[in-house]
Order: structure tokens, then C-alpha cells, then sequence
């Protein structure tokens, strides 16, 4: 029994990594042009589709990791051009727009995917040995990818010129603008980062989840959690609550039905929200 | 007096909507029309939070759930009669506002926002894990009790005009309250709390406390919507307690017009009857409504009552 | 005679600053109050203080014998407190006359939801009134919200001031005012302390020493001095804090 419990808390912890991933992309999106964005489950759940169709057309999984990014870079940052621009970070309107878009991008996966869940096939394959359980080589993986795309994300905001300029912008807009970053091209960038890396989330979580039009509406709310429990605005915090939040169902699932595992983690977000409503790690960054 | 025409004007088309809708198309329209309505008031609870109080809650329905169940369950495990199950619904729904408000209140914007959402979720699954009493997402079925049964003359809500009349009656009556409630000192109290909240608790209004007492009636609101629409389908459903049905009663009502009384109607409305209309020639009806939501809100940012108003006051060149 | 407003050893400190530091002051009926210090004194802390909107770390305050300490917000105004703050801030959407009205309707405690607003004439009446008094009969249909800076600071005083409370803090009332704005101001806050205590932090030295008739100086959170505008002037710690070991001009 214990050892599924630890099976199940790694679950959980390998989830939470994934979800981190996504949910900084939401949290950027959100901190530097002030859009709460509807849809943004539905592009972790097109970065899974990618994944899919690559191995289906190409017959290997790995280019969709850089086929993704890619396709979700520029769809992010066509769909911050068309629609996200002229709504002028307004939050109310954002709901509306990216709620709208959420009903299109699904509709547009299912006429073109379709509507029967599909799976794939982890590409490693084979488990080991590891505290007394049978463990998934591919979910090991899966973990390492996040931290890397994760790690990677964070040096590049901390000591690229764009990533500065992002911190910049994020920080303080008008002095932004007034010192020549080009804010415009800023926001488009953001967009199309977050988009990116929700899709590789997509594509790293597409062997050991569904593929199927509507994952994106499950994973929206968790994502948003991590946000708000990690703290607005706080990157690491976000990463933090993500991976603590995912660890905690997976342990108690062990226990208890996956919902009941989902209602007490749920719970314990409200008293987080009640007692402590700026996040629980405020205080440990700058 | 003339400010009221229109208003009157527009009650008197619905209620001869029976009548008139067999002369200029299908009846199966009459059935359309009911649930705009319905919905209608479910858009309105989030009207009322949002555009007159400045609170987004994206958890209504939680308190549609309650409403839904209170009716359905009342009939079909309580045995109970019509009118104590259609006092039940929004009477549940009422409470569970006040409880829930109690804590949520507590906090503004994107926190009061999220925890709405976190605390509609926990409802919803642990309707799902009471399957056994909720049916979970496929639902309860119940059969319909008599309206109203007098010496042999019955009135029951199986006849799709009674209940067209019925619900219309009922919507009517609460978008008469909010008008009412909104017209009066606690209306103007909330639109204070709304604009600015530090000047409102200077002026001594206990800011805590209009808010939830705001938050239950919007609550008591998205109950009634609950409630017939169980009396509508004679079913309930675990999934209509999901967060997606908040965020299509916010989408309603933004695209009507925040703040405004008939918005969230209109909203509602037109995004019903796009898809009911597009559907009936097109299976990918969610292209246009998704197109549509984006179109407002790119050329009608303030809503379409907000664009009608701003096209009466144009001046005249 | 009995202070009507009694501040004692109140201590706030954020972060490790300590804004408010031991302060204790009484402030006396009938005249017009004034506290003046350099910027970072702790003044409109003070404010925040008395009106609620910061609890502070020890320390009491008494108005009228009533200890004000840890009442919330709104049931210090209704106790007949109110204030004008730094940055105006009004209800926007709400035009010049709903402003005044919801002022004095909240004061009220009216809630009756299914009352209509038209069916409060006594407010109506003393909303007018004040319109008349104020002279902001030009616009008292416009949202406040469309309002210049100073026509807001205007507003401000009549929502000060409609209720008849007990006593008014005025945060800066004349900042940012042309003179001919500032001379209107001066005189209606003057006529004002007849009938209410008025407590003033003001920075224009012109303004504090016309109008004031006793002035408290803060400086590091702490009660400097205080007394009359003629012993304030010539007071040399007071020069020390503002300019250095330079002349004042009174």
C-alpha cells in the first residue's frame, strides 16, 4: 500500500512539474499584459494534439518537442496581433475574447482531430526498479524535460535582454515604455511564450495523459491555483504551489478516490486563499 | 412615463410569444425562448455581483447546482409537492450564498474571483462522488407534479405554454427586484462600494456587509435559474455545476453590458439563439459563437447595451 | 477645558520604519488644529490612524472620551469622524448630487432596499443646501469623475461636511489649488469651526498660519512642538527640522 502511495505522490510530483511549466506561461501572460487567460488550457491541450500528429505523420514523438514551441510560439503571437491587442489589458474583456477563443480552438481540434480520445505510447518505454515499486522510465523523463524547460525559462528571463526587458515591463509598463523598450513587440513575444510553453507542456504530458479536445478545460483551473496560491506575479511561487499542490492529491488519492483527493486539495486552496490571500511563498523571492 | 415604453413595450411581445411564435415559425422556438430566459437570470445574478457591486464571481454555478437539486431532489426524494419544492430550490441556494459569502467576501478581485471558482469546484465534485443521490454528471430524471390543481382544473408545466408563462412571471419578477433594489439608498450603497471602496467605508457603509448581503441575492438569483430549469427539463445534472457554466454566464453578461439592467437578457439571448440557429444548418456552431464573443469585444467593448446607448446619444451631425 | 481629541504613546512602524513614534497630543475645542512637519513626519499616518484604516501597534486614541483604537473603518465615521484624503477620491461614476446624497444616506444608515431614492426628502434638502453653499450648482449633475482637480476637492468638503459631523480631518485641503481655489477654501473651512472641530495637515506655511490658531508639529513620528502660530514661528527646533539652522518667514 505505501509503495503506492509512493508511486503516487512522484505522480504528483511529475504533474506538478508539468503543470508548472504551463502555469508560468499563465502567469507571465497574466503579469505583463494583465489578461486572465480562458484558453490557455486549451493550448497545453493543442501542444498535446502536436504531439499526436507527429508521431503519427513523422512516426517519431521527439521533433514534436521542438515542433510545438514552435507552432504554439507563432500561434501566441498571431493571437496576441489580432485579438489580445485591442482589448488593452482590459481584465473583463479578456475573460470574454480568450473564452471565446477557448470555444474555437477546441471546435477547430475536433472537426480536425476529432472527438474520440486518442493515446500514445510513451517513447521510453520499460519501468525500474525504485523504492520497492515498478517505475516508468518515460515519466522520470518527463520530469527532467519540465525542470529543463522551467530552468531554462528562468535564466532566459533573468539574463537575456528580452528576458530583462520582460522583468522590466512586467514591473512597471510606462517607465518601460518611456526607456524604449519596445512594448508592443514585448507583449507579442509574451503571448506567444506562453503559448510555447503550455505546447511543450503538451507534448511532455501527451504520453501519460489522453489526448482529446477537452483536457484543456480540466487543466484551467489548476493552472490558475498555482498562479494565485504561488502568488501573483511570483514566478517561483507559482512553480512552487504547482508542484506541492499536484504532490498532495497524488498522496492523498492514495487514500482516496482521485476526487476526493481533488475536493481536499481544493479545500485546502480556499484556506490558503482565506488566511493568506497574497500566496504562501511571498516572502522567500525578491 | 416614456422612459418606462420600452420596457413595456417588450413584456407585452414576450408575453404573447405563445401565440405569436406558432404563427411566424416552429414552436420548438417557444421551448428556445423559455431557456433564454431562464439562463437570463442566471446572467443576471452575475450582472448584479459584477456590474453593481464590482465583484467578479465565476462560481454562480454553485448556487444554480443548489437551486437545481433543491427542486429536483425536493420532488423526487422528498416526495414533496410543487410549490415547497420551488421554495426549496432557491431557499438552498440562498443559504449556501450566505455560507459561502461569508468567506469569500472576505477578499476583492482576482482572490474573490478565484476562490468563487475554487469553492463552485468543490461542490461540483463532491456531486460527483455522491452519485448515488445526484446522479453525478448524467443526472437525476424526476416527473413533474401539478402547478396548481383545483376542483379538477389542473395547470402543470408538461403544457410548454404554462411554463413559458410561468417562468417568464418568475424572471420577470426578479429583474423587477434588482431594478427596485438598485433604485433604493442599498442600491446607490453598492454602486459607492463598487466606484470606491476606502471612500465608501469613510462615509460609514460597513463595506463587509453590503457585500454579502449583495453576494446572497445574486445568489438567490442564480438559485431561481437553477430551479426552473429543473422545472424545465424535469432533470438535473452534476455538470451544470462546472466553472464552464460560469464563464458562460460571465460571457453573457460582459457581452450584453455590465451594469446594465436588460444586459445580461440580451447577452444571454443572443448567444443562445446563435447557436440554436447556426446548429440547426451547422454542427460547428462553436466557431461562430466563439467568433462572435470576440467580435464585441474587440467593436462593442462596452457591451451591446452599452453600443445601443452610445448610437441613441450620437449627435446629430 | 477637555481635549476633544486625546492621542496617547501611539506607535506604528512598517517594515522596521517606525511612522508613528510614541506620539501622544491633545487637541482642544474651538479653535482650528493644525499639523505641520516635514514630509515622512507622520501626519497623514496620524489620520490613517484616527479613521481607522491602519491599527496601530500600541498606543490609544480618544475622541470625545471614546476609545477610537481598534473600531473599524465605517463605525468611526458614523461615530461622526470624517475626513478628506491626500489624493481626492470620490465616487466617480456618481454624479456631484448622488455623491453628496449617498454621504448623507450612508451616515443615515439607510438600507431599505425597496425604498426609492426620490422618497428621502430631508436628504434632498440638506443635499441642496450644501450645493448652495459650496457653489457647486454648475455641476451637480456631472459625474464626478469629469470633475477638474479642484471642483473634486470641493466635492470632498461637502461630503465632509453634510452629515454636521462632530469633526473633520482635512488631509491637505488646499494642494494643488490656484489661489483664487485656495482663498474660497480657506474661508469655508474657517467657518466651518464654529461648529465642528477641524483638524488640518497642511503644507503651505501662507495657509496653516492664516487659519490655524494652535499648531502641532511632527517630526520622525513624534510630537516637536506646540502652540500658538507666533510661538511656532519663532520656535528654533521647528526652523532646525524644516530648513536647517535657517530664517522662517511667518
Amino acid at each position: 500500500m505505501s509503495q503506492t502511495i509512493i508511486a503516487l505522490a512522484i505522480n504528483g510530483i511529475v504533474f506538478g512539474l508539468i503543470v508548472a511549466l504551463i502555469a508560468l506561461g499563465l502567469s507571465i501572460i497574466f503579469g505583463l499584459l494583465d489578461i486572465i487567460n480562458l484558453s490557455h488550457g486549451d493550448f497545453f491541450m493543442v501542444g498535446t494534439v502536436i504531439a499526436y500528429t507527429t508521431l503519427a505523420t513523422l512516426g517519431h514523438f521527439w521533433p514534436a518537442l521542438l515542433i510545438a514551441p514552435l507552432i504554439g510560439f507563432a500561434l501566441g503571437a498571431l493571437i496576441q496581433f489580432s485579438i489580445i491587442q485591442r482589448i488593452k489589458n482590459n481584465a473583463a474583456l479578456s475573460i470574454v475574447a480568450t473564452f471565446g477563443l477557448s470555444m474555437i480552438i477546441q471546435e477547430v481540434v475536433r472537426m480536425t482531430f476529432g472527438a474520440a480520445p486518442k493515446r500514445i505510447m510513451p517513447p521510453i518505454s520499460g519501468t525500474f526498479g525504485m523504492f520497492g515499486i515498478e517505475y516508468e522510465w518515460y515519466r522520470i523523463f518527463a520530469a527532467i524535460a519540465s525542470i529543463i524547460a522551467i530552468g531554462s525559462f528562468f535564466i532566459f528571463l533573468k539574463s537575456t535582454k528580452l528576458g530583462v526587458w520582460m522583468r522590466a515591463v512586467r514591473h512597471d509598463r510606462d517607465t518601460a515604455t518611456t526607456m524604449g523598450i519596445p512594448t508592443q513587440q514585448i507583449y507579442l513575444f509574451t503571448f506567444g511564450i506562453g503559448f510555447a510553453m503550455a505546447a511543450i507542456g503538451g507534448v511532455i504530458a501527451a504520453p501519460i495523459t489522453t489526448v482529446d479536445f477537452r483536457t484543456g478545460v480540466d487543466i484551467l483551473p489548476f493552472c490558475f491555483m498555482a498562479v494565485i496560491i504561488g502568488g501573483l506575479g511570483n514566478l517561483p511561487g507559482t512553480v512552487a504551489a504547482a508542484v506541492l499542490l499536484a504532490f498532495l492529491e497524488g498522496v492523498i488519492s492514495g487514500f482516496a478516490t482521485p476526487t476526493i483527493a481533488r475536493i481536499f486539495s481544493l479545500v485546502l486552496m480556499s484556506s490558503v486563499l482565506l488566511i493568506r490571500p497574497q500566496g504562501l511563498f511571498k516572502g522567500l523571492t525578491k | 412615463m416614456s422612459a418606462r415604453m420600452p420596457y413595456l413595450g417588450l413584456l407585452l411581445v414576450l408575453v404573447l410569444a405563445p401565440w405569436i411564435i406558432p404563427i411566424i415559425g416552429d414552436s420548438f422556438w417557444l421551448s428556445v425562448l423559455t431557456e433564454i430566459i431562464i439562463w437570463s437570470c442566471f446572467a443576471a445574478s452575475i450582472n448584479f455581483l459584477f456590474g453593481y457591486v464590482g465583484l467578479l464571481s465565476f462560481g454562480q454555478a454553485l448556487f444554480f447546482g443548489f437551486g437545481m437539486y433543491g427542486v429536483a431532489l425536493g420532488i423526487s426524494a422528498f416526495q414533496l409537492s410543487f410549490w415547497p419544492a420551488f421554495f426549496l430550490g432557491p431557499f438552498s441556494a440562498t443559504v449556501m450564498a450566505l455560507i459561502t459569502g461569508i468567506f469569500a467576501v472576505r477578499l476583492t478581485w482576482h482572490y474573490f474571483a478565484i476562490i468563487t471558482v475554487v469553492f463552485s469546484l468543490i461542490f461540483y465534485f463532491l456531486a460527483l462522488t455522491l452519485k448515488s443521490v445526484t446522479g453525478g454528471d448524467d443526472g437525476i430524471n424526476f416527473s413533474m407534479p401539478d402547478l396548481f390543481n383545483l376542483l379538477g382544473y389542473k395547470l402543470s408545466l408538461t403544457n410548454t405554454t404554462t411554463q413559458y408563462l410561468f417562468t417568464l412571471s418568475v424572471v420577470v419578477l426578479c429583474f423587477w427586484l434588482i431594478k427596485v433594489v438598485m433604485a433604493s439608498a442599498y442600491g446607490r450603497s453598492l454602486i459607492a462600494i463598487r466606484d470606491n471602496d476606502v471612500r465608501a467605508s469613510l462615509i460609514g457603509i460597513n463595506v463587509y456587509r453590503l457585500r454579502l448581503s449583495a453576494f446572497v441575492i445574486a445568489g438567490f438569483l442564480a438559485g431561481v435559474s437553477g430551479s426552473l430549469f429543473a422545472l424545465f427539463g424535469r432533470y438535473a445534472s452534476a455538470s451544470y455545476m462546472f466553472y464552464h457554466v460560469s464563464g458562460e454566464g460571465v460571457v453573457w453578461a460582459i457581452v450584453g453590458g455590465v451594469g446594465t439592467l436588460l444586459g445580461p437578457a440580451i447577452g444571454t439571448g443572443i448567444f443562445i439563439l446563435i447557436r440554436e440557429i447556426v446548429s440547426t444548418h451547422w454542427q460547428h456552431h462553436a466557431l461562430i459563437v466563439g467568433a462572435f464573443a470576440i467580435c464585441i469585444v474587440i467593436f462593442a467593448p462596452e457591451g451591446i447595451v452599452g453600443l445601443w446607448k452610445k448610437l441613441r446619444h450620437r449627435p446629430r451631425s | 477645558m477637555k481635549p476633544f481629541l486625546r492621542i496617547e504613546h501611539l506607535s506604528k512602524s512598517f517594515g522596521g520604519v517606525k511612522a508613528v513614534n510614541d506620539l501622544s497630543l491633545s487637541l482642544f475645542p474651538n479653535r482650528i488644529n493644525a499639523i505641520i512637519g516635514p514630509n515622512g513626519a507622520g501626519k497623514t499616518t496620524l489620520f490613517n490612524l484616527i479613521t481607522g484604516f491602519i491599527k496601530p501597534d500600541s498606543g490609544k486614541i480618544f475622541f470625545d472620551d471614546v476609545e477610537l483604537t481598534h473600531l473599524p473603518i465605517h463605525a468611526i465615521s458614523l461615530m461622526g469622524i470624517k475626513r478628506t484624503l491626500q489624493i481626492k477620491s470620490v465616487f466617480n461614476s456618481m454624479t456631484v448630487y448622488e455623491n453628496l446624497w449617498i454621504t448623507l444616506s450612508a451616515q443615515q444608515g439607510n438600507l431599505n432596499p425597496f425604498k426609492p431614492i426620490a422618497r428621502y426628502p430631508d436628504i434632498q434638502n440638506r443635499v441642496e443646501e450644501v450645493i448652495e453653499q459650496l457653489d457647486l450648482g454648475r455641476f451637480q449633475n456631472t459625474p464626478a469623475g469629469a470633475l477638474s482637480y479642484g471642483d473634486v476637492a470641493l466635492l470632498e468638503i461637502g461630503m465632509a461636511i453634510i452629515t454636521k459631523p462632530k469633526m473633520i480631518l482635512f488631509d491637505e485641503p488646499v494642494c494643488g489649488m490656484s489661489p483664487a481655489e485656495t482663498e474660497k477654501v480657506v474661508s469655508k473651512i474657517t467657518a466651518l469651526a464654529a461648529q465642528t472641530h477641524i483638524v488640518i495637515i497642511e503644507h503651505d506655511m501662507d495657509v496653516v498660519f492664516k487659519m490655524a490658531d494652535e499648531i502641532a508639529v511632527l517630526a520622525f513620528g513624534t510630537k516637536l512642538a506646540s502652540g500658538t502660530p507666533q510661538e511656532i514661528g519663532s520656535n528654533q527646533q521647528v526652523k532646525e527640522v524644516y530648513f536647517g539652522t535657517d530664517e522662517v518667514d511667518t
